[in-house]
């Protein structure tokens, strides 16, 4: 286990530049693959990818095209068979348990398609568990728990449980509970996959107000159209690679409402 | 913006893991009761057997106990009829009682000194035959064959079988208790012939004994004598050439006169004019009327009464009133009842961990091991069950440990809690099953009760352990792989 801070790492090709926006996260090469010889699933097959410093980036594809896997990658959920993750130009292969611990705390929230919320803790209690963990002091946290529910406007269900609460309620806890370490990086899997329109529609507007507001790079997975509308790329990922990186600019996208709806 | 710099996480202390192990307990209250459950199943179980264990055998060595009082004062009024049997001689000379080998020192005519050289030989002769007939079965059938330790040394006081005797051990690299082959002949055709004269002289030497009491009390049974003693009673039978101490003759007269009296009332039940009047009264058949019958029927001192009055009018020379009636008849019941309890042989003072036989503790290592896979089992449902849970954890920052550590206080709290169940239930059952099988004679001293203590201590904290145990595996193997299970992208 290494001791102090790590040094970051220079790339092996040319550094950002001062025109370009900077590189948050870089994969190299990435590949993983499950099983041993003839029975060999290749998850990723080389990936290179770039995510920019404060953008809202939402990677698509099929199912069963690496999407999970690239995504596990990232957020230093899984290791690699080949290739590397830099974080910051930091390789996350070489962070101690620890370290990684320390990563996923404070500098990576996480938002989970089935909110992934504690069921035996209130809203508040769910929200300033990463700030136990981050070695808040408990008042400091309460405070800054409330703040963050105030946020996504749930100040008034703070002692609810899980349980009491509807799927868009706890997504929106979800979301507070993924800021309240200032993290730089936001990882959200299907965020809206659950929810239906009205609500999906209240999560991006909150998601969107996150990265303008505190320039927060968020990275996405999703086949919600909507979100394509408010990010800023959209990765396709076909068959463990990349197929295509495009800008929301070059994009035509319309999407409609349905009226009457509540 | 900053980069990314990673520096070590805050480690999050104990209290805080056992403050989350707690609530997270609180709110699955129901799951946590079967878990709870089980634990405390394993625990009664091992309880129980420990418990019942020690039971049983304070229950056995007291009934042991007092069985050998009354037999033991059977054995002296015996011994004033019949002379000890040669083979009993040799018993006692090997380990009897001071006053009993102060007996056959005065009946063998020896000296200290050569008495104490008997005693020698005996000793020897023993260790040698239980030696000899212990050995691994080949040596055995070579050097023993199937004749007992006596017909064996018989055979070998010849010179001939001892030389092939010899030769054998040497061949088989047997190492006898007296060292060497010399030694071991010199005992065995030297010395033991010396100790079956001298066995023989003491032989003889009771026979006069008994002949010189009856010369001093010529018309009196010895059991007769030792129930209502003449004055003058020890002295005699210091004269006769028997040890008795004076005190000891208010219990022998106790004893005495119980038999007597039982001997008596066994007598008359048989006479044909009492088991009419018994079948009458007791409303049964004639030909089922018996002693065990009397026993059953007579439990109040107004039956007592009615039967002493019936049996004086068949011999009126029966001094038994209705409450010594009953005295007599329950005390013989409660004979029959330690009897049963005791059964044939002595039991051993010690046997084994707790009070139990080498079966029993099998049975108990079996049933552990059984109490092991289910409480693994549990565990393991209980972690797999929140995977989902870990692994969120795992991405809010928490390190492996803490989240291993969060499951065995779990677990270590819900092996407290079953234990302490497990064990109350356990002793409860014990004690059940020991009113079961012994009735009202089970019992035993108090001292007993520190040992039953450490039992259940040792059965609750193996119940701790279990669950502490059983739960780190499976917690330890979660927290390492779970993370990925968080993330579930289409």
């Amino acid at each position: 286990m290494s001791s102090g801070p790590v040094r970051p790492e220079r790339p092996s090709y040319a550094p950002p530049s001062s025109e370009e926006q900077a590189v948050i996260i870089r994969t190299v090469d990435l590949q993983k693959s499950y099983g041993m010889g003839e029975a060999t699933t290749y998850a990723l097959r080389g990936v290179d990818a770039t995510i920019l410093r404060g953008e809202f980036i939402a990677v698509m594809g099929p199912s069963g095209s690496g999407k999970s896997t690239f995504f596990n990658m990232i957020g230093a959920l899984d290791s690699p068979s080949r290739g590397r993750i830099l974080i910051d130009e930091v390789d996350v292969a070489q962070l101690s348990a620890v370290e990684l611990a320390f990563l996923r705390c404070q500098k990576i929230g996480y938002i989970f398609q089935s909110y992934n919320l504690i069921r035996y803790m209130t809203a508040l209690e769910n929200v300033t568990v990463p700030m136990a963990f981050a070695g808040v002091p408990p008042e400091e946290a309460r405070q800054r728990g409330m703040g963050l529910l105030e946020l996504v406007g749930l100040e008034d269900r703070w002692s609810h449980r899980p349980i009491e609460m509807s799927g868009g309620q706890q997504q929106r806890v979800a979301i507070a509970r993924s800021l309240c370490n200032q993290p730089r990086i936001l990882l959200a899997d299907e965020p809206t996959a659950n929810l239906d329109l009205k609500t999906g529609q209240d999560i991006l507007d909150i998601l969107r107000r996150i990265n303008q507001e505190r320039g927060v790079t968020i990275v996405c997975s999703t086949h919600d159209h909507r979100l394509l509308d408010v990010c800023d790329r959209i990765m396709w990922i076909r068959d463990g690679r990349v197929e295509r990186v495009e800008r929301r600019e070059d994009l035509e996208i319309a999407v409609g409402t349905i009226g009457g709806e509540a | 913006m900053k980069p990314i710099v990673a520096q070590d996480q805050v480690r999050l202390g104990p209290g805080r893991c056992l403050q989350l192990a707690l609530s997270g307990m609180a709110f699955r209250m129901f799951r946590s009761s079967v878990t709870i459950s089980i634990l405390a199943l394993a625990v009664a179980f091992l309880v129980q057997m420990v418990t019942f264990g020690i039971l049983s055998r304070e229950t056995q060595l007291s009934a042991y106990g007092e069985l050998s009082e009354q037999r033991r004062w059977g054995e002296t009024v015996n011994r004033l009829t019949t002379a000890d049997l040669r083979a009993i001689v040799l018993e006692e000379l090997h380990r009897g009682s001071r006053q009993r080998l102060r007996e056959y020192q005065r009946w063998s005519g020896l000296a200290d000194a050569e008495f104490a050289a008997a005693r020698r030989t005996a000793q020897s002769l023993n260790e040698h035959a239980d030696y000899l007939q212990s050995l691994p079965p080949g040596a055995h059938a070579v050097l023993v064959g199937d004749l007992t330790s006596s017909e064996l040394f018989d055979r070998l006081q010849q010179a001939a079988a001892f030389e092939a005797f010899s030769a054998q051990v040497a061949n088989l690299s047997v190492r006898l208790p007296a060292g060497s082959t010399e030694d071991f002949g010199r005992l065995v055709q030297t010395d033991r012939p010396q100790l079956l004269e001298t066995v023989d002289r003491i032989f003889e030497g009771h026979e006069q004994a008994i002949a010189r009491l009856r010369e001093i009390y010529p018309q009196r049974a010895p059991l007769q004598l030792a129930a209502a003693p003449p004055p003058d009673f020890a002295a005699a039978l210091r004269q006769a050439g028997f040890e008795l101490q004076d005190a000891a003759l208010p219990d022998l007269g106790r004893c005495a006169t119980r038999a007597l009296d039982l001997e008596r009332i066994n007598r008359l039940v048989l006479n044909a004019n009492v088991r009419a009047a018994l079948a009458r009264e007791a409303d049964i058949p004639v030909s089922d009327v018996s002693f065990a019958a009397v026993v059953g029927y007579v439990d109040s001192v107004s039956r007592a009464e009615w039967l002493a009055t019936t049996l004086r009018s068949v011999d009126p020379t029966l001094a038994l009133n209705g409450p010594r009636v009953l005295e007599l008849l329950e005390w013989s019941e409660r004979e029959r009842q330690l009897l049963d309890v005791v059964g044939e042989e002595a039991p051993a003072e010690h046997a084994g961990l707790f009070g139990m036989s080498a079966r029993n503790q099998w049975l108990l290592l079996l049933s552990f091991l059984v109490c092991v896979v289910g409480v693994a089992n549990a565990m393991l449902m209980s972690v797999t069950e929140r995977f989902t849970e870990i692994a969120t954890m795992k991405c809010l920052g928490a390190m492996d440990r803490f989240v291993m550590l969060m499951f065995v206080f779990e677990a270590v709290i819900q092996g407290a809690a079953g234990g302490a169940v497990g064990a109350l239930l356990g002793v409860v059952l014990a004690v059940i099953r020991g009113l079961v099988e012994y009735g009202t004679l089970l019992g035993g001293a108090g001292t007993a009760i520190g040992e039953a203590l450490v039992g259940v201590g040792l059965s609750v904290l193996v119940g701790m352990l279990l669950a502490a145990v059983a739960a780190v595996g499976p917690a330890w193997l979660a927290a390492r792989l779970a993370p990925m299970e968080a993330m579930r992208v289409d």
